[in-house]
C-alpha cells in the first residue's frame, strides 16, 4: 500500500513506529511517590585489602550515615576475602529517636559522594551506588572466574598447588574495578605465612590419579617399590628421559608415567615397560605394572543423547519432588492457617477414644466369645468326626515338664488370687491394684520339674503372662464382679488351690487327668480352716491396726468383690468383743451365704465341662482374635457373635439379692439356656453373615410345629400379606434357618449396604417406626403417613416442579404444631359438643379470669401523666419541640420476643404487667393504603411469610416489615391477653398496646389481629393460638 | 523521524530492545480513598497522561515530571474511556453514571471536554447503550466508538451529530490502523475482527478474520467471551486481540493469520471485558496489554504483580504459535497491572489497577 505510513498525516504522532523513543530525565525521589526500592541504599567499595577487617569498614562508612548491613564478599569456593565489599545504610534518626536526621538514601549518596577516594590502610577505595548490589555480583563473579583460572592455571604444572597461593586480590585484571594502588599491591604478610609446605610435598597429589586417567597408556610404579614423595618425581623423570611420555604424576599408592592416548604410546609404554621393569631407581627397584589399555575401571561417558535423557528425566523427578514439596508447604500452610484447636482436640480425642473402644472390642467382647467358640467341649463332636484327639492328651505332653519356669501351669489357678495378691510392695490386705503389676517381666528360669515347688526361694512368681483370659473372666462377670478370686470361670473355680496340689509337677500332671471329684462346698470349708493364704506367711502378721483400716474398707465391699477370705483374715485379728468385730462379722456371714448360693448355681447349670486347660487355650485364642479382628466389619462380626453367647451366660449371675427369688426361675431358664447353647455354630455364623438391611435381626418368632389333620399338608405358618415389610415385619415373616436363606439367596443380587452395628441400626430404625406410629411398636399394617401430605406432583418429581407457594391450608396438614393444635381444638369442639354446660362453665371461668387491678394501672397513669405534663412544659420553655417527650416510651414494659409456639416470632412479657397497662407502642412506617398494597404484593413475592402490616384508618397503615418496632412479633390469639387501642398523642394516631388482663411474666402477649373473615377465602390463615376460644383462623 | 541523541535539544534516547526488561516501577500515584482506573491515555506529546477511574474523577498526570497535573471532577455522568484528542487540552469520554431520569442517549452520551477550564464543548449522543470502546483517528479528527447497542459510530469532533453508523452484532471494539484508513472492529460474539477502509465504511469489510479457530485451540473456555482491547502495531504488520483469559492473540494484520499466541502466565486480568454482563462484579477494564511503539513487544498484566512481554518479532516456528513471556518484571510491590499503556514518545509505561505507576527504563537493572 504506498504512503501507508505516510497517511496519518502530520498529526500522526501517536502511531509512529517509534524503534527509540526518549528516555524521561528520571524523577527526584519523592517521599509519597516514589516506589520504594528505586533510590540506592547500598554502595559496593572496592579496591581496598582484602584483609581489612570488617569493623573497620563498618567505622569508615559510619560517617556518613547508619550502616544496617556490612557485606563483605567472599569466594564462593574458599572463603576467602575478594576486596569487593556492599555497605546497606539505613535512615539515621535524631538522638530522641522521633524523626530521622538523614535518610538512608541521602546517607547512600554522600558516601558515594564523599567516600570515593578515601583511605583505608594505605589503599584508596572506589565508592559506587549499587542498588541491587547487582553490580557487585558482576565483580564477584569476574574475580571469581578469574581465581578459579589461575588456579587451574597452577595446576597444570604443579598438580597441587597450595590453596593459599591464590591470589586473593580479584581486583587484578578485572574491568572496571578500580586500580588502586591496593589492587595492584597484594597483601605480602598472609601470603607468606600461607605457604607452610614445601614445594615438594605439592607434588603428591592427595586425589588418586586412577580416577583421572581414562584411555592413556600408563605404567604404575607402586609406593611399596619406590616410596613416595616428591623429591623423586624428578630422579623418575631424568630415569626414563628416553621414553616420550607424558606425564608422571604420583599420589599415595605410587608413580604413574602416563604415556600418549595413541597406538605410539602403546608401543612406548610397552618399551618403557620392557627396559626399566625391575630396574634400579638409587636403592628401588622400579616394579613396574603396565597397563596399555588405559585405566581398567575406566567407563566411557554416556553418548551425549543418553546424558540429555538422563538429565530430563533427573529434572522431571526435581520437578516433581520440588511440585511435591511445594505441595506439602502449601497445605502446612493452609492448616497453619485453617487450624483450629478446638478441632484438632476433638479429632485427637476422636482418634483416641476409637482406639480406645476398639481394644476393649477385641479384649472384652471378642476374647470372650472365641475363647467360648474355640472351648473343646463345644467341639467333641468334630473332633471326633475329624479323628483329632482331645485336648487334654495333647496338652499333657511330658515336654511341657521342661518348660519355662514362669509359663502357667497347665491346670491352674493364672487367675487365682496368688497373681493378683503376690505384688511387691504391697501392703498385707491392702486391696489389690492391677497397676501395681510388676511392669519388667523376669527373663524365665530354668525349672528343676522335680523340685518341690513350696521350697522354691522366692516363691513362684504370679503368672506374669495375664492373658487376655482376665478380661474374659471380668467379661463372664458382667458387671458386679471385679475381685480376682471371684473373677474365675466355672473351671477355674473347679480346679485345685496350689496347698492341695501335689509336691511337684510331675504330680500335678496326675491330679490333673485325674481331678478330684470335690465338691464346692467342702473346699469353702476347707478354705476357712486354712491357716494362711497368699503366697507366703507374711501376711498373717497384720497389726490391728491395720485390721481396723482395712475392715472399714471390707464391710463396705460388695461381697463378690471380696476375696474369699480377706474378712476372715481381718476378723482373725480383731477382738471380738470390738463392735468392729460384729460390724464384720455380719458382713462375713452375708459374704459366706452369697457364696453358698453361688455354689448352688454352679450346680445348677453344671459346670461345663470344661478341660482344665480351656483358660490357656482360651488366651491364645482370644489373643489371635484380638489381633485379626480388625476394622468395621470385623467388629461388627465379633460384636454380634459375641452378644448371641452372652445371653445365655448372663442369667448365670443374677444379682445377690434377688437370689432367693430368682432360683427357682433360674433353675428354668438353666434347661433353656442350654438349649441355646447347643447350637452355637450355626446361630453365630448366620448372624454374622447378616448384612443386608432388612435381616438385620435374626428371627424372632415361635412356630408351632403339630401335625396337620387335613388331607393336604397344611402350611405350619400362614404369611400375612397386609403386614408392612419394615425390620418389624421381616422379623415377623422370617421363622427360621430355611427362610432366612431363602431370603438372603433372593437378596444375594442387592449390594450390601453397611450399616455399623446392626443390632443397633435395626433398635434405631424401630425407635424411628413407633415415633412416627405414635408409640405402636411391633408388625404394622399400614405405613405411618399424614393423609395430604403427600401430594404426587403432576410431572412426577418435586424438582421439575416450578416453584410454588404452599398454601396455609396444605402447610396445616403436616407441620407439626398445626396439626397438634387442630387436633386439641376438634377435641375441644367434640367435648362442647357432647357437654355444652362444661364449655359454658370453661367460658365463665375464663371471663372471670379478668380480675381487676385498675386501681394500680390507673395510678400509674396519672404518675406518669403529671411527669409528663411537667417536663413537656419546661421543654416548651426551654427548646421548644426539640425535645419532645415521648409519653408513650415511658410507660412502655419491659417485653422481649423469642421462638414462638403460635407463629415463628413472639413476644413475652419480661415483668408482671397489670391489666390496662400500656405495652409497647406498634412503631414502623407509615404508609397509604395503596402503597401498602403494593408492597404486600412485594412482600409476598419476596417471600416475606409474616403480616407485619397494622391499619390506623381508611387510609393509613403502619407497616413494619422493615423499619419497625418488636411489637411487631406480637401474634394473634382468638382468646387474647392484650388489645391494640389507637390513640391521639400530640394529634398524631398511633396504635398502642394494652394489656387485657394480668399478665404474668414469660407470658406471650397476644391481641386479636380482627382480620377481616374471608369465609369464603381458598386460603385462609389457620390461627394455632391453641386458646379455648379459638376460631380456627385469623381471617 | 529518527530522534537520536545527536539531535540537539533532543533527549537521550534508546532502543526499545534495549530497554524493554530493564522497566522498574518508579512512581506511584496512589488513590485516595481507593477506586479503580478503568482507562490510561497519553496525549500526542507523550507527557500528559490522562486516567479514567471509577470515582468519576479524571486525573491528568504530568510524565516528563511525575507530578500528578490535574483533577477534574466529572460526578454528574461519571467517566470512561477518557481520550485524549490531538490537542493536550481537550478530552473524550464516555459516560459511566446512568441517570434513569435521562434518556439512554442522554445517559450514554460520549462527552467533549476541555481540561483547561473542565467544561464541556460537546455532547455526542446516539448511543443508546454504554458504550464499550473509543477509537481516535491517528490522522484526524475523526473517531470511532462501539456500544452495547450492537452499533459502531463514526463521529467527528466538530459535530455532534453521528457521521456513520454500522450495525454489528456484539461489536464491542474498534481500532484506526497507523494510517487512519483502516478501521478494525471487531465482534467478540462473533469471535471475528472486521476490518472497513475507512472511507468506505459504508461497503462491507473488505476483509473479516474468523478467530474461532484460534480460540478453539487456545482459550476454548472462554469463546466469544472476555476480548477487553483491539490494537494495531505501528508497524501497521500485526493486530493485537486482547483477553482477559489464557492470553493474547497476535494476528498478521493483512492476513488474518494468527502469528503468536501469548500466554498470559499467573493469574486472569482482574477486569471485565467490556460490553459483557454488569452482573460481573469486576470493574470494567481496556485490556491490560499493549504493544510497544516498535511493534516488536507486547507487554502486558499477569494478574498478579509485576509485567510480562512477550517477543512478538521472533517467528516461531512451531505450528502451535504459543509464546510464552519473555521477561516477567517485578513490580511496585503492591498491585497488579490491569491497565497497561506504553508511551508512544517515551519509554515509559503507564500500568494501573488502583494506583497508577509509571515504570522508567532503570539502568541499574540493565545486565
Amino acid at each position: 500500500m504506498p504512503g501507508y505510513k505516510q497517511g496519518a498525516g502530520i498529526r500522526g504522532r501517536k502511531t509512529v513506529v517509534r524503534i527509540a523513543p526518549y528516555l524521561v530525565k528520571p524523577y527526584a525521589f519523592d517521599e509519597k511517590l516514589s516506589v520504594p526500592g528505586t533510590q540506592a541504599t547500598q554502595i559496593m567499595i572496592t579496591g581496598f585489602d582484602p584483609f581489612t577487617p570488617e569493623s573497620r569498614l563498618r567505622t569508615v562508612f559510619s560517617q556518613w550515615g547508619t550502616v544496617a548491613e556490612v557485606r563483605n564478599q567472599t569466594d564462593p569456593g574458599t572463603g576467602s576475602f575478594l576486596g569487593i565489599c556492599l555497605i546497606n545504610y539505613r535512615d539515621t534518626l535524631n538522638s530522641k529517636k522521633t524523626e530521622i536526621r538523614a535518610t538512608a538514601i541521602q546517607s547512600a549518596k554522600n558516601a558515594e559522594q564523599f567516600g570515593n577516594g578515601a583511605k583505608i590502610g594505605t589503599s584508596i577505595v572506589k565508592v559506587t551506588l549499587d542498588k541491587t548490589g547487582r553490580k557487585a555480583k558482576k565483580l564477584v563473579d569476574v574475580a571469581v572466574k578469574r581465581i578459579q583460572e589461575e588456579r587451574s592455571k597452577l595446576r597444570v604444572p604443579e598438580p597441587h598447588p597450595p590453596p593459599t597461593l591464590i591470589p586473593v586480590d580479584p581486583i587484578i585484571g578485572v574491568p572496571g574495578a578500580p586500580k588502586g594502588p591496593s589492587g595492584k599491591k597484594a597483601p605480602e604478610g598472609p601470603r607468606v605465612a600461607a605457604l607452610p609446605k614445601p614445594a615438594s610435598h605439592l607434588v603428591v597429589e592427595t586425589d588418586p590419579i586412577i580416577n583421572t586417567i581414562k584411555r592413556q597408556p600408563y605404567i604404575f610404579i607402586a609406593q611399596c617399590y619406590v616410596p613416595v614423595l616428591g623429591t623423586t618425581l624428578p630422579h623418575i623423570k631424568k630415569r626414563l628421559k628416553n621414553y616420550y611420555w607424558n606425564d608422571i604424576r604420583l599420589d599415595k599408592s605410587g608413580y604413574f608415567i602416563i604415556f600418549e592416548d595413541s597406538r605410539d604410546g602403546e608401543n612406548e609404554a610397552g618399551r618403557c615397560f620392557k627396559e626399566c621393569h625391575m630396574a634400579a631407581l638409587f636403592t628401588y627397584v622400579m616394579n613396574m605394572d603396565i597397563h596399555k589399555e588405559g585405566n581398567p575401571n575406566y567407563v566411557r561417558s554416556p553418548s551425549p543423547e543418553r546424558v540429555r535423557a538422563e538429565k530430563r528425566q533427573r529434572e522431571e523427578m526435581e520437578r516433581y519432588q520440588r511440585e511435591e514439596e511445594e505441595d506439602l508447604q502449601l497445605e502446612l500452610k493452609e492448616r497453619a492457617e485453617n487450624l483450629d484447636p478446638v478441632r484438632a482436640a476433638i479429632d485427637a480425642l476422636r482418634e483416641e477414644l476409637r482406639e480406645k473402644v476398639l481394644n476393649d472390642m477385641k479384649t472384652k467382647i471378642a476374647a470372650p466369645f472365641l475363647f467360648e467358640y474355640l472351648d473343646p467341649a463345644k467341639h467333641v463332636e468334630k473332633r471326633r468326626r475329624l479323628g483329632i484327639a482331645d485336648p487334654q492328651s495333647t496338652d499333657n505332653k511330658p515336654t511341657t515338664l521342661f518348660a519355662r519356669g514362669d509359663e502357667s501351669p497347665l491346670v491352674g489357678t493364672p487367675a487365682s488370687r496368688q497373681s493378683g495378691f503376690a505384688g511387691r510392695g504391697r501392703k498385707p490386705l491392702g486391696t489389690y491394684d492391677a497397676n501395681m503389676q510388676p511392669k519388667s517381666r523376669r527373663l524365665p528360669k530354668n525349672v528343676n520339674a522335680f523340685m518341690d515347688e513350696r521350697r522354691k526361694q522366692p516363691p513362684k512368681r504370679p503368672v506374669v503372662v495375664r492373658g487376655l483370659h482376665r478380661q474374659m473372666q471380668g467379661f463372664w462377670g458382667d458387671d458386679e464382679e471385679d475381685s480376682e478370686d471371684e473373677h474365675r470361670s466355672v473351671a477355674t473355680r473347679e480346679t485345685e488351690e496350689q496347698e492341695s496340689r501335689p509336691i511337684s509337677r510331675e504330680a500335678s500332671i496326675e491330679t490333673e487327668i485325674f481331678p478330684e471329684p470335690s465338691t464346692r462346698l467342702s473346699r469353702a470349708k476347707r478354705r476357712r480352716l486354712e491357716a494362711h493364704w497368699g503366697e507366703d506367711g507374711e501376711d498373717d502378721s497384720i497389726d490391728d491396726a491395720t485390721a481396723r483400716r482395712l475392715l472399714a474398707h471390707l464391710i463396705d465391699k460388695d461381697v463378690e468383690k471380696m476375696a474369699e477370705r480377706e474378712l476372715e483374715q481381718v476378723l482373725s485379728v480383731l477382738p471380738r468383743s470390738s463392735s468392729l468385730w460384729k460390724q464384720a462379722e455380719k458382713v462375713r456371714k452375708r459374704n459366706l451365704q452369697f457364696r453358698r448360693h453361688q455354689e448352688k448355681y454352679d450346680e445348677i447349670f453344671g459346670p461345663v465341662d470344661v478341660p482344665p486347660d480351656t483358660t490357656v487355650e482360651g488366651d491364645l485364642s482370644a489373643d489371635k482374635a484380638a489381633e485379626t479382628v480388625e476394622g468395621h466389619e470385623g467388629e461388627e462380626v465379633v460384636l454380634e457373635v459375641a452378644e448371641k453367647v452372652v445371653k445365655p451366660k448372663r442369667g448365670r449371675k443374677p444379682k445377690k439379692k434377688q437370689v432367693p427369688e430368682e432360683e427357682e426361675q433360674i433353675l428354668e431358664e438353666a434347661t433353656k439356656v442350654e438349649d441355646i447353647t447347643d447350637i452355637p455354630e450355626e446361630i453365630d455364623m448366620r448372624d454374622v453373615e447378616d448384612e443386608t438391611p432388612k435381616e438385620g435381626t435374626p428371627f424372632e418368632g415361635v412356630v408351632d410345629y403339630t401335625f396337620s389333620t387335613g388331607k393336604e399338608p397344611r402350611r405350619t405358618v400362614e404369611d400375612d400379606p397386609e403386614i408392612l415389610m419394615d425390620i418389624d415385619g421381616w422379623q415377623h415373616l422370617i421363622k427360621d434357618d430355611e427362610d432366612l436363606n431363602l431370603l438372603r439367596k433372593a437378596l444375594a443380587v442387592e449390594p450390601s449396604s453397611d450399616l455399623g452395628d446392626v443390632h443397633l441400626w435395626a433398635m434405631k430404625q424401630k425407635e424411628i417406626k413407633s415415633l412416627n406410629n405414635g408409640g405402636v411398636t411391633g408388625v404394622v399394617r399400614s405405613a405411618a403417613k399424614i393423609s395430604g401430605y403427600y401430594v404426587p406432583n403432576p410431572s412426577g418429581c418435586a424438582r421439575t416442579e416450578p416453584t410454588k407457594k404452599i398454601r396455609n391450608e396444605e402447610k396445616s396438614k403436616y407441620l407439626p404444631h398445626r396439626i397438634k393444635v387442630l387436633k386439641q381444638r376438634e377435641e375441644r369442639e367434640a367435648q362442647a359438643k357432647n357437654d355444652p354446660a362444661a364449655a359454658a362453665a370453661a367460658a365463665k371461668l375464663k371471663q372471670e379470669a379478668k380480675l381487676t387491678s385498675m386501681a394500680s394501672s390507673r395510678q400509674n397513669r396519672a404518675n406518669n401523666r403529671r411527669l409528663a405534663n411537667e417536663i413537656s412544659t419546661q421543654n416548651l420553655s426551654i427548646e421548644g419541640d426539640t425535645m419532645k417527650f415521648n409519653q408513650l416510651k415511658k410507660r412502655k414494659k419491659l417485653v422481649r420476643f423469642d421462638r414462638s409456639a403460635i407463629h415463628n416470632w413472639g413476644l413475652y412479657a419480661e415483668e408482671n404487667i397489670a391489666q390496662t397497662d400500656m405495652i409497647i407502642e406498634y412503631v414502623g412506617e407509615k404508609v397509604r393504603q395503596r402503597v401498602a398494597d403494593l408492597r404486600e404484593a412485594k412482600y409476598t413475592i419476596q417471600g416475606v411469610g409474616s403480616s407485619y402490616l397494622f391499619r390506623i384508618d381508611e387510609d393509613t397503615i403502619i407497616d413494619a416489615t422493615k423499619q419497625g418496632g418488636i411489637a411487631r412479633f406480637i401474634n394473634h390469639s382468638c382468646s387474647p391477653n392484650c388489645t391494640a387501642k389507637i390513640i391521639r398523642v400530640d394529634g398524631e394516631k398511633r396504635i398502642v398496646i394494652y394489656a387485657l388482663r394480668d399478665i404474668a411474666k414469660n407470658e406471650e402477649l397476644t391481641y386479636d389481629y380482627k382480620f377481616e373473615r374471608e369465609l369464603g377465602s381458598d386460603d385462609r390463615i389457620p390461627c394455632l393460638c391453641g386458646s379455648v376460644g379459638c376460631k380456627g383462623f385469623l381471617n | 523521524m529518527a530522534a537520536g541523541p545527536q539531535a540537539s535539544g533532543a533527549p537521550p534516547a534508546q532502543k526499545v530492545q534495549d530497554v524493554i526488561t530493564t522497566f522498574r516501577p518508579h512512581r506511584r500515584f496512589r488513590t485516595e480513598p481507593k477506586c479503580n482506573i478503568t482507562s490510561i491515555d497519553f496525549d500526542d506529546t507523550g507527557e500528559l497522561v490522562i486516567v479514567a477511574r471509577d470515582d468519576d474523577t479524571l486525573q491528568l498526570y504530568n510524565l516528563s515530571q511525575g507530578k500528578h497535573a490535574k483533577e477534574l471532577k466529572c460526578q454528574k455522568y461519571g467517566v470512561h474511556l477518557a481520550k485524549f484528542s490531538h490537542h493536550s487540552q481537550s478530552i473524550v469520554h464516555a459516560s459511566s453514571r446512568i441517570d434513569s431520569k435521562k434518556s439512554d442517549v442522554d445517559n450514554h452520551a460520549i462527552r467533549y471536554l476541555t481540561t483547561h477550564d473542565n467544561s464541556y464543548l460537546r455532547y455526542f449522543r446516539g448511543h443508546t447503550d454504554t458504550v464499550t470502546c473509543i477509537a481516535l483517528s491517528p490522522s484526524s479528527d475523526e473517531f470511532l466508538s462501539c456500544s452495547k447497542d450492537n452499533s459502531v459510530r463514526l463521529w467527528n469532533l466538530k459535530s455532534s451529530n453521528c457521521q456513520g453508523m454500522l450495525k454489528l452484532h456484539g461489536a464491542y471494539l474498534a481500532a484506526y490502523d497507523p494510517s487512519a484508513t483502516v478501521i478494525a472492529i471487531a465482534s467478540p460474539a462473533t469471535s471475528s475482527v472486521l476490518l472497513y477502509d475507512k472511507n468506505n465504511y459504508d461497503k462491507a469489510p473488505f476483509a473479516t478474520f474468523d478467530l474461532q479457530p484460534f480460540e478453539r485451540v487456545y482459550t476454548e473456555k472462554s469463546i466469544g467471551r472476555g476480548w477487553t482491547k483491539i490494537e494495531f502495531s505501528n508497524d501497521g504488520k500485526s493486530l493485537l486481540v486482547a483477553t482477559n483469559g489464557l492470553g493474547h492473540f497476535v494476528l498478521d494484520a493483512f492476513e488474518g493469520n494468527l502469528t503468536h499466541f501469548c500466554i498470559r502466565r499467573g493469574k486472569m486480568s482482574g477486569r471485565r471485558a467490556p460490553g459483557e454482563s454488569g452482573d460481573d462484579s469486576r470493574p470494567v477494564g481496556q485490556g491490560d496489554v499493549c504493544l510497544s511503539p516498535d511493534g516488536k513487544f507486547v507487554l502486558g498484566g499477569s494478574g498478579e504483580e509485576g509485567l510480562q512481554i512477550w517477543d512478538i518479532s521472533s517467528t516461531i516456528s512451531v505450528t502451535d504459535k504459543m509464546l510464552m513471556p519473555l521477561d516477567k518484571i517485578p513490580g511496585p510491590g503492591q498491585g497488579r497491572a490491569s491497565v497497561v499503556a506504553y508511551n508512544h514518545r517515551f519509554n515509559l509505561i503507564c500500568t494501573a489497577d488502583k494506583d497508577l505507576t509509571v515504570w522508567l527504563p532503570d539502568p541499574d537493572a540493565a545486565d
